[in-house]
């Protein structure tokens, strides 16, 4: 989407896409924000009129992950820290030209097929007294 | 006569057993024939009896402490953290004042770097409790423990009022027994100045795992201390083992006891140093040979709490306590001189002198060459005692004066806060540097712009630390402790290049109470660091690095 979009056409696209968010860029190719469904939520929750641009109500600059990095470790303290659910991923940081995204359920999906969760997680609680 | 060449004898640990074993080498050597290095974290010897006194403020911290340099002339003393020691090589490795690894070759190695304090003993007694077991623990703890009375004194609300003024004290050997005493003793004796506080808002638990206090000690002793203390306010809780520490109090099997302030006296494992040691163990400790020298090594020799030393005189192993520790320090250094002059060592025998505690209030239970004494006389006896076992005369008038003024006027409730000036600004680190080391006070909070730090814990099955998480830009660390004002439950360690903005206590907590928003953030921060921290440990790392980003990537489309 466009960072001149408006709520309105947000919100069909939301209607017509099985998408919980939207990239934003102004010129097609660079990264200006993301759009999810919390963003769009929380601005008609306030009553924020139908013709505001998307660029008011976004999360912009997002955190994201260059094309180029190879270690995830910084990934999943962003989806720990933050609670993010998805990660952009662009060519580099300097030109934000998107690449795609990573989830954070396919990631846990793939680690837990390899680490184990600590026993405490998967016990079943000791009931006291 | 023909002189030997110069030896390098070198002493690790300026506890009571090391600092002796040095003082004896130096009245038995001369210069000419021998070079003593002692290496100690601190530059001084902590009187450590002495530190429930520097609590209380019976005592001032100076006086609980005594500079090693002045202590032992003739002594090259360091400060230098010693990593390990190769007893094939006769070498020891140490990490230099720049953080590089250095070594030094010896000619014997005395190796008498006692217990650490392990909290972990118990799940929240890192995150929530004070140790006592150096004079900075001692510190934190008295400068607390004022603070809880000053805010007390301006609380409006009862519950909460006597929730400040609620102390627990875990542990009912020598250490925790005199902490409570002391602890009760400053607050009861300081209420005339707070007038707001009435008797019954103030609460001193002693918590005990066993059903008497101070095992060491004859029953009719025990029975003692207990009554007197009772009398004197201090609630007991005796066969009550602690089962977790949370930041409101501590829970119990069968209950919970709140309160604002935990004292762990109980708990502590072998240095890492020795853990690293390859030589037999018996439970951790070093086993020696009854000369105390390492078995099966000529020229390593270990005494003191690191030490499993069978003494001769009854057969048994000695205690680890520091009355053993000094006997043992002078006997090993006794025995180097002898192996030095070619002749044959003699094995540690020592019969106990006896035991005295401190409980409070003027009184103390003592037993000493078959005399049990209590009460005002056996205090008065317990002060005289360690008053000459204090290792300078300079030491024991200044204690002395403490103690002689502290009949007569009331102990110092002033509050010392040791902030420095503060400001925020920017600080720079380059991979494996430590911006935070677990255990030291809290005193900033960290942003982090550029670069990513690791959180490192040790405990007792990883003494050099694991990495429990990885943090990187916008995240921060430091909070926890500033917040519940307690120790570093962990070091934070740069991982790549570092920059990150420093934020001093005060600034921090200006910001923190006054902007909702970031209360909120750190707030939940903590509460996930807490509890989430499985989802970053050294296994989940590992398999992350195994991982390449590209297997994750979900190409764009044009409409996701």
């Amino acid at each position: 989407m466009k960072t001149t979009d408006s709520l309105y056409d947000t919100s069909h696209q939301f209607a017509r896409h099985p998408s919980d968010f939207f990239y934003v860029s102004a010129d097609g190719a660079r990264l200006d924000g993301l759009i999810t469904l919390t963003d769009f939520l929380r601005a008609q929750g306030k009553g924020v009129p139908p013709e505001t641009p998307l660029a008011l109500f976004m999360t912009k600059d997002p955190a994201m992950l260059a094309a180029m990095d190879t270690v995830l470790i910084a990934s999943s303290s962003s989806f720990r820290e933050h609670g993010y659910k998805v990660l952009p991923v662009v060519v580099d940081k300097a030109s934000r030209r998107i690449v795609g995204i990573i989830r954070v359920r396919k990631l846990i999906a793939r680690i837990l097929a390899v680490v184990p969760p600590p026993t405490g997680l998967t016990n079943r609680p000791q009931m006291s007294g | 006569m023909r002189r030997m060449p110069k030896k390098r004898i070198v002493i690790i640990g300026g506890g009571f057993g090391g600092v002796k074993c040095a003082r004896t080498l130096r009245a038995r050597l001369r210069n000419g024939d021998a070079e003593l290095v002692l290496f100690n974290k601190e530059n001084h010897l902590v009187f450590s009896p002495l530190l429930a006194d520097a609590v209380g403020s019976s005592l001032s911290l100076d006086d609980v402490i005594v500079p090693l340099r002045q202590l032992l002339p003739g002594v090259q003393c360091r400060t230098e953290e010693v990593r390990g020691i190769d007893l094939a090589a006769s070498r020891l490795e140490f990490e230099g004042h720049d953080g590089l690894p250095r070594s030094l070759d010896y000619d014997h190695v005395v190796i008498a770097c006692g217990n650490i304090s392990n909290l972990n003993v118990v799940p929240g007694m890192a995150d929530h409790a004070f140790p006592l077991k150096t004079v900075g623990d001692a510190a934190v703890l008295r400068t607390h423990i004022l603070s809880q009375m000053e805010k007390a004194a301006v609380c409006d609300d009862p519950a909460r009022r006597r929730w400040y003024l609620s102390f627990n004290v875990v542990g009912g050997g020598y250490s925790g027994v005199e902490t409570a005493g002391e602890i009760n003793d400053l607050v009861r004796s300081s209420l005339r100045f707070y007038s707001y506080i009435r008797e019954d808002d103030v609460t001193v638990t002693l918590i005990h795992s066993r059903a008497e206090l101070l095992p060491e000690i004859s029953p009719q002793l025990r029975e003692f201390a207990r009554v007197k203390m009772e009398k004197a306010g201090v609630t007991m809780k005796l066969n009550a083992r602690v089962q977790l520490a949370t930041g409101e109090g501590v829970g119990l099997k069968d209950g919970f006891v709140p309160g604002g302030t935990i004292v762990c006296t109980i708990g502590s494992t072998i240095a890492p140093v020795v853990e690293r040691l390859d030589s037999p163990k018996e439970k951790g400790r070093l086993l020696t040979g009854p000369d105390m020298r390492l078995q099966g090594r000529a020229n390593a020799w270990a005494l003191g709490d690191c030490a499993c030393i069978i003494n001769a005189h009854d057969g048994q192993p000695s205690p680890p306590t520091g009355q053993f520790a000094e006997r043992q320090g002078r006997q090993c250094a006794e025995n180097v001189v002898r192996v030095l002059a070619g002749e044959p060592t003699r094995p540690f025998s020592f019969k106990v002198l006896g035991q005295l505690c401190s409980i409070g209030g003027h009184s103390a239970v003592a037993e000493m060459l078959g005399f049990r004494l209590s009460g005002f006389f056996a205090w008065f006896t317990w002060r005289g005692v360690y008053l000459f076992k204090l290792p300078s005369w300079s030491r024991r008038v200044q204690v002395g004066f403490d103690w002689a003024w502290l009949l007569i006027f009331p102990r110092d409730l002033s509050c010392i806060k040791t902030d420095v000036t503060e400001r925020v600004s920017h600080a720079h680190y380059v991979p494996g540097d430590y911006i935070i080391k677990q255990g030291e006070p809290p005193s900033r909070f960290y942003v982090i712009e550029h670069g990513e730090v690791e959180i490192v814990r040790t405990s007792p099955e990883k003494p050099d630390g694991e990495a429990i998480a990885t943090l990187g830009p916008g995240n921060f660390f430091g909070e926890q402790s500033l917040i519940n004002n307690r120790p570093r439950s962990a070091s934070v360690r740069a991982r790549t290049p570092l920059q990150v903005v420093v934020m001093g206590r005060n600034v921090f907590g200006t910001i923190a109470k006054s902007l909702a928003p970031l209360r909120e953030i750190l707030t939940a921060a903590i509460t996930r660091r807490t509890a989430g921290t499985w989802q970053e440990r050294p296994a989940v790392l590992a398999a992350l690095r195994g991982f390449s980003l590209k297997e994750f990537i979900e190409q764009r489309r044009s409409r996701c």
